[in-house]
């Protein structure tokens, strides 16, 4: 008997996973067939609730207008690029991805993870020219069209301007010569106070480069052009700010990046973009903040810019109706994005929405995006972006490397890849 | 199709060659869940794993087979080294720190002490809590102007920037992991601990040996199942660290490479720079190592206690 009963609990155990099986693929299979309505997966980094609010209602707001189609938000926690390579290998990849900056967007062009949007927006006369061209160019590949602006942020000067009313200094600084003197007044070790505090990442320090008249790639992205003296001049700047103590590293004042340092009251200058802006309000209310466009160089005063853009996936089955939803988001939506965002806009014409004019803080960040070069390397350039870079950085920065022997360290190692991927 | 079988020998009535035969397909059948799970998500990836060693693909171009040259390239890439140095430096010192501090521990909560559970219950909560958040927590600690520095500060020793200098950053974590886990290996000791006939140790104290005496010939020979479990647990533990790094350097394996364990190499190779092979080719690196090493101690302490 006791053989029987556990033979029947087998089966019944068997049986019941049988029809938890049965019922998932019913379900689902009734889920897609039973309406004509067309589901589009949107999918973006989960970064702040911000963003994740703001694309929600959009989309509820293209669903109401356009009931064949269905969009949904798919937030990715986590390493948004690593996530999302998985869903492209286990074939579940969303419609619509959010393309990022720093030489993430080429990888998934280059490999034919994103399809060109040529034929939709010629079909559709969707206009471009209204779209920043830094922001645009990043996107483009030739004459050949991967994403649509959705976003975007230059680095500007963030400033604490009380440090600045206490050492009497009357504005923050315009030039480099001024920088380093102000830095210099500001700073004050034995209260872990610094000028600067900013992470030595390439990010932070290639706008420099730019500044001097050079820069850490020809512009087609096929040439390193860090051995050249107008690169030296940019880098040793920059290195020279750490050497001589007015800049400090955070963590060297317990922080993990420049904008956290200057809202604990332990910097008076930060480059960051826009997204330090809801931060600091809402994590440092007590510390007061300003923005200013960067100090010029000797010979402009040119920035970094981080834009983002949504693209098409190869695996979307319904590109189509994807397009129609990029469409919207980059329309009607992006007047939206910048009103409940706070985020900078990719759109020249919105440059003067009231919402700016209400929100002052924003002026040196719009003054600023007319001198700014997009954030970007070629494919195959990961491992030296996020790990290479900073390291030799961080070795001259800590007077381990001189600038000119680090720049040629990276010079050397960028050329490698450039030969590597020119081989293939 | 088991089922039913079963079903037919049952009505057969069969002796007791039968009646074992049942026993074992219902064995099967309760495990079966298991085994599926162990070769779905366990086995399998794992055979994959050495598949893709020889490959070379991006995770979204076309994979294309390169036979063993992605263990030349990882044999020839200075980081691969580095992270095979740290990896092992961090397990040479985590585990034989935490195996001696687990054994004290253990012995210490094996004494009728009073608040005894209490005291169990602190050092056994930090291996059941996630390591995601106790490495947050100690970066906290770790931090230039945090809690560690602090004391330091009192005893008049001005604390290194412990995350922030690559001379400091493993040690940070060294520290984190042997706090986090010694309090598990603890338990395991203390299990071991109970297994101990008490009358060895009435009989050594009858004979006049000291209180030290009986720990070193008695508890620490007759602890030896325990020890092996640990010992093997540990290494391997702490050859695949990869959570704190992971945390600690915001994925980075920084500062300069001082935190790049070989999973975590692994990880970046695979998923962050696209070298599958490369990352697999590793994988297959660290399975060699954990394998032999687990062999040497097998040899060392695995053999049965001879009283």
């Amino acid at each position: 008997m006791k053989h029987l009963q556990k033979i029947a609990q087998v089966s019944a155990m068997g049986l019941s996973l049988v029809g938890m099986v049965g019922c998932g693929t019913a379900s689902s299979a009734s889920g897609s067939g039973a309406s004509k309505v067309v589901t589009i997966v949107v999918a973006s980094w989960a970064g702040t609730n911000v963003t994740n609010g703001i694309i929600d209602q959009q989309l509820a707001d293209f669903n109401k207008t356009h009931p064949d189609i269905h969009a949904v938000y798919r937030p990715i926690a986590g390493n948004y690029e690593t996530i999302l390579k998985t869903e492209f290998v286990s074939g579940d990849a969303p419609d619509i991805i959010t393309l990022n900056n720093g030489g993430q967007a080429p990888v998934f062009e280059s490999e034919g993870a994103v399809i060109p949007l040529n034929s939709y927006i010629q079909k559709s006369h969707y206009s471009l020219s209204d779209f920043f061209p830094g922001a645009m160019n990043m996107f483009e590949a030739g004459s050949t069209v991967y994403g649509i602006p959705r976003d975007q942020s230059p680095l500007v000067l963030y400033y604490n301007p009380q440090m600045f009313k206490n050492a009497g200094i009357a504005g923050p600084p315009t030039t480099w010569a001024q920088l380093q003197a102000d830095a210099q007044k500001l700073t004050n070790p034995a209260k872990k106070i610094y000028g600067i505090v900013q992470t030595p990442q390439e990010p932070r320090w290639a706008q420099f480069l730019v500044e001097a008249g050079g820069n850490v790639m020809n512009n087609s992205m096929t040439k390193m052009t860090l051995n050249t003296p107008a690169a030296l001049r940019g880098f040793s700047f920059f290195v020279n700010l750490y050497r001589s103590g007015v800049a400090a590293q955070p963590s060297q004042v317990g922080a993990t990046w420049g904008g956290q340092a200057l809202g604990m009251g332990h910097a008076a200058m930060s480059f960051e973009g826009a997204w330090a802006i809801p931060y600091l309000q809402d994590t440092y209310p007590n510390t007061p903040f300003a923005i200013a466009t960067l100090p010029k160089g000797p010979v402009n005063n040119m920035s970094l810019d981080f834009p983002t853009a949504w693209a098409i996936t190869k695996d979307s089955a319904h590109p189509q109706q994807a397009w129609q939803v990029i469409k919207y988001l980059t329309g009607q939506g992006q007047a939206q994005w910048v009103e409940q965002g706070g985020l900078v806009t990719v759109r020249k014409s919105l440059i003067n929405m009231p919402y700016y004019q209400q929100h002052p803080i924003y002026h040196n960040i719009l003054a600023q995006l007319p001198n700014a070069v997009p954030w970007n390397f070629p494919n195959g350039f990961d491992q030296y972006v996020n790990s290479t870079l900073s390291n030799v950085s961080l070795l001259a920065v800590e007077g381990k490397l001189s600038p000119q022997a680090a720049l040629q360290q990276l010079q050397s190692q960028g050329t490698s890849i450039i030969q590597q991927n020119g081989g293939n | 199709m088991g089922t039913a079988v079963l079903l037919k020998n049952t009505e057969k009535r069969g002796g007791m060659e039968h009646w074992r035969r049942q026993e074992t397909a219902a064995a099967y059948m309760f495990s079966l869940p298991t085994i599926i799970l162990l070769l779905v998500f366990s086995l399998g990836p794992a055979a994959y794993a050495f598949f893709l060693s020889g490959v070379s693909w991006n995770l979204l171009n076309h994979m294309h087979w390169v036979g063993l040259s992605n263990y030349a390239a990882i044999l020839h890439m200075p980081l691969f080294w580095t992270s095979v140095k740290n990896s092992v430096i961090f397990a040479a010192v985590v585990m034989p720190v935490q195996t001696v501090i687990a054994m004290i521990i253990a012995v210490i909560m094996n004494q009728n002490l009073p608040a005894r559970p209490i005291y169990r219950l602190v050092f056994f909560f930090p291996s059941i809590s996630s390591s995601a958040v106790t490495s947050l927590m100690f970066m906290w600690i770790f931090n230039k102007l945090g809690l560690l520095n602090g004391f330091l500060t009192m005893a008049g020793i001005s604390g290194p920037n412990w995350i922030g200098n690559p001379r400091f950053a493993l040690s940070a974590i060294m520290i984190l992991n042997i706090w986090s886990t010694a309090g598990y290996f603890m338990v395991v000791f203390l299990a071991g601990l109970q297994a101990i006939p008490r009358t060895l140790y009435e009989a050594a104290a009858i004979d006049g040996a000291s209180a030290l005496q009986r720990f070193w010939n008695i508890t620490v020979p007759l602890l030896r199942p325990s020890t092996f479990f640990i010992v093997v647990m540990g290494l391997i533990g702490t050859l695949q660290m990869f959570d704190q790094s992971f945390i600690i350097s915001g994925g980075t394996g920084g500062p300069l490479n001082s935190t790049m364990t070989i999973a975590l190499l692994i990880y970046q190779e695979i998923f962050s720079y696209g070298q599958v092979g490369y990352g697999a080719a590793a994988t297959v690196f660290l399975f060699v190592l954990v394998l032999g090493l687990t062999i040497l101690t097998n040899r060392w302490l695995g053999k049965p206690i001879e009283y």
